[in-house]
């Protein structure tokens, strides 16, 4: 991992103390940064321990005005309230208000699907969902910039049209948003004689945001940056994360230092038909790389509760060899490896510095994953085969029932005709491209 | 050496609605802010009559003022107290945990002597706690809690099976 991306991965691992079990379900980007699946972000908590004499039931609780009952909701986490939202029709109704507009979480979006048209097909998950979200973050990609303001010849040109389609889908698919982060995850040079830290394309491309939306950028930036050193070589810098925030003039002002939101992935789609089989393939793929990613930084937190926990204190010795690291605290290992280690995370072996019993784990945890990375492959292929072994006939087969789905599946419908759609593209692509390749 | 009506503006008494006068140090019942503004409302000058408190019995009085005793040199609630911060957790500190170990008609009672009474604090400790009760429980559990009935139309039904779709890991 490159060093200006350990900020990331600082806010990701857990820190002592720790109250829960180690999280087997996390997911992590190739960058460090945390990833939550709706499905973990509502699962049920475990249940308030019971001190003796503690009451269980309060059958006066609708009795009480609905004020307080507000009040109690407000107290209720996430997941809390989603189970709330299930119970009573006017539960319902202020769980809904309270889950919808939690101020830490932000459901993630692609900014190129935004930018193609947001329509359907492009993307993996349920579209009923996206209109009940108030916050969301924008994964704004490398690339991105050069699309929407792109430089030949040096000089900048702005390619209005597509930052309005992006605002147009953005507030089409999500007409209920009142909030709104661009995560840029990539340093690049501030502007305006370098004190602005958000870019200038990140600015245009703000411009055209409703006002109506609070907008904010959670950027890469360099840490208490001294002049003359906006150009050195980035391992010799210290990163951060931080989050600015919109004003009216289109003032830019920090708001915060590293991550203090939550990133949800919303609930996927039901894929049905041939056309929902292959990209399942692709997003459940996705998925299972952002949670072998994830499996580094929870063997840190192992390693550190294995020495550390409320029964033992029991300092050690860093177990990478030529590092003369020793830990006598709690999460000084933690810190200690993602500062000085995290190049190491994806080498292979990368659990041996566990003691075996640890290891062992993490070892048959990694290969459930690849089992089910096998099984995509293995899906792939079995589709690559009747395309390119079965004949003529097998392959026209195929091609009228994709043909058949593009055109009257909603769920699929990239804007344009069914020969046409990039979905058929890429099928095709990836069938002719195993062929050749 | 103090005077006699300063010494006397020290202690007051409160009439509870069952009719009993409780006697109680002023700062411990000015956690009230009912109380506290009752008192600068009078100006420190008819603080030997009883303040009556016509929705508070007397067992919930005492209760609340025990609460006010333990925590009557806590600094005073801030301008945003009902700010996002005061949502973060259910955390209960430890006195206040033991303090709430208490029938749920007690518990009740206290949530709404700490409303009328106006003490955020104690109020936030109560709402906890029933917020805690609420925790890793399933909806129909939550029925069962608190007594509430499942009243959904067909429509909204359709809508939670989708929900419950949404929370699978699928």
């Amino acid at each position: 991992m490159f060093p200006e991306y350990i900020c990331n991965l600082l806010a990701t691992v857990r820190y002592p103390p720790w109250t829960k079990e180690l999280n087997w379900g996390l997911h992590m980007t190739m960058y460090g940064e945390e990833r939550i699946p709706f499905h973990s972000y509502v699962q049920p908590g475990t249940t308030s321990p019971c001190f003796p004499g503690y009451i269980s039931s309060m059958p006066q609780f609708s009795t009480l005005p609905v004020e307080l009952q507000l009040r109690i909701l407000s107290f209720c986490s996430a997941c809390t309230l989603f189970q709330v939202m299930h119970v009573s029709s006017t539960l319902r109704i202020e769980a809904s208000k309270l889950f919808w507009a939690n101020p830490d979480a932000y459901f993630q979006v692609e900014a190129q699907w935004l930018l193609d048209g947001g329509h359907p097909g492009g993307i993996g998950c349920d579209l009923p969902f996206l209109l009940h979200v108030q916050n969301v973050e924008i994964e704004y990609h490398r690339g991105q910039d050069s699309q929407i303001c792109p430089r030949p010849d040096e000089v900048m040109e702005v390619r209005q049209e597509l930052i309005t389609t992006l605002w147009r889908s953005f507030k089409k698919r999500f007409p209920n948003v009142k909030r709104v982060v661009v995560n840029k995850n990539w340093p690049t040079r501030p502007w305006r004689n370098e004190i602005e830290s958000v870019s200038q394309e990140l600015q245009i491309l703000f411009q055209y945001c409703p006002l109506a939306v609070e907008a904010f950028a959670f950027i890469l930036e360099e840490e208490n940056p001294t002049m003359g050193t906006r150009n050195s070589d980035p391992s010799i810098k210290k990163w951060q994360r931080s989050l600015y925030r919109r004003s009216a003039g289109d003032v830019w002002t920090r708001v915060a230092t590293g991550r203090r939101h939550k990133t949800i992935l919303m609930p996927m789609k039901h894929f049905h038909g041939p056309v929902g089989g292959f990209e399942r393939l692709k997003y459940k793929g996705e998925r299972l790389l952002l949670q072998k990613y994830g499996l580094w930084p929870l063997s840190l937190e192992a390693l550190d509760r294995h020495y550390f926990n409320n029964e033992k204190h029991k300092s050690f010795s860093c177990p990478y060899s030529d590092c003369g690291g020793y830990f006598e605290k709690a999460g000084e290992w933690t810190v200690h490896a993602t500062k000085s280690h995290a190049m190491d995370w994806r080498m292979g072996g990368r659990f041996c510095i566990l003691p075996d019993e640890l290891r062992v784990v993490f070892e048959e945890r990694e290969r459930v994953l690849e089992g089910h990375e096998k099984e995509v492959g293995t899906q792939l292929r079995k589709r690559i085969n009747e395309w390119n072994e079965e004949g003529v006939e097998k392959q026209r087969q195929i091609e009228r029932e994709w043909m058949e789905q593009l055109e009257n599946d909603e769920a699929w419908n990239m804007g344009k005709t069914a020969r046409e759609s990039r979905l058929w593209r890429e099928f095709v692509e990836q069938m002719e491209f195993t062929r050749h390749g | 050496m103090a005077s006699a009506s300063t010494d006397a503006a020290k202690v007051i008494k409160v009439t509870t609605s069952d009719g009993i006068d409780i006697t109680v140090d002023r700062q411990v019942a000015e956690r009230s802010i009912l109380i506290k503004n009752l008192l600068e409302d009078l100006g420190g000058e008819s603080t030997d009559e009883p303040i009556p408190i016509p929705n508070v019995n007397e067992a919930v009085m005492k209760k609340v003022l025990e609460w006010c005793e333990h925590h009557k040199a806590d600094p005073p609630a801030s301008q945003d107290d009902d700010s996002d911060s005061r949502k973060k957790s259910t955390d209960i500190e430890e006195w206040d945990q033991k303090f709430m170990q208490v029938d749920q008609e007690m518990l009740f009672e206290i949530i709404l002597a700490a409303n009328y009474l106006d003490i955020k604090a104690l109020l936030d400790v109560g709402c906890k706690t029933v917020a805690n009760m609420i925790k890793g429980k399933s909806p129909d559990e939550i029925r069962k809690t608190f007594n509430i009935q499942n009243d959904f139309t067909p429509e909204e039904e359709d809508q939670i099976r989708r929900e419950n779709e949404w929370a699978e890991d699928r």
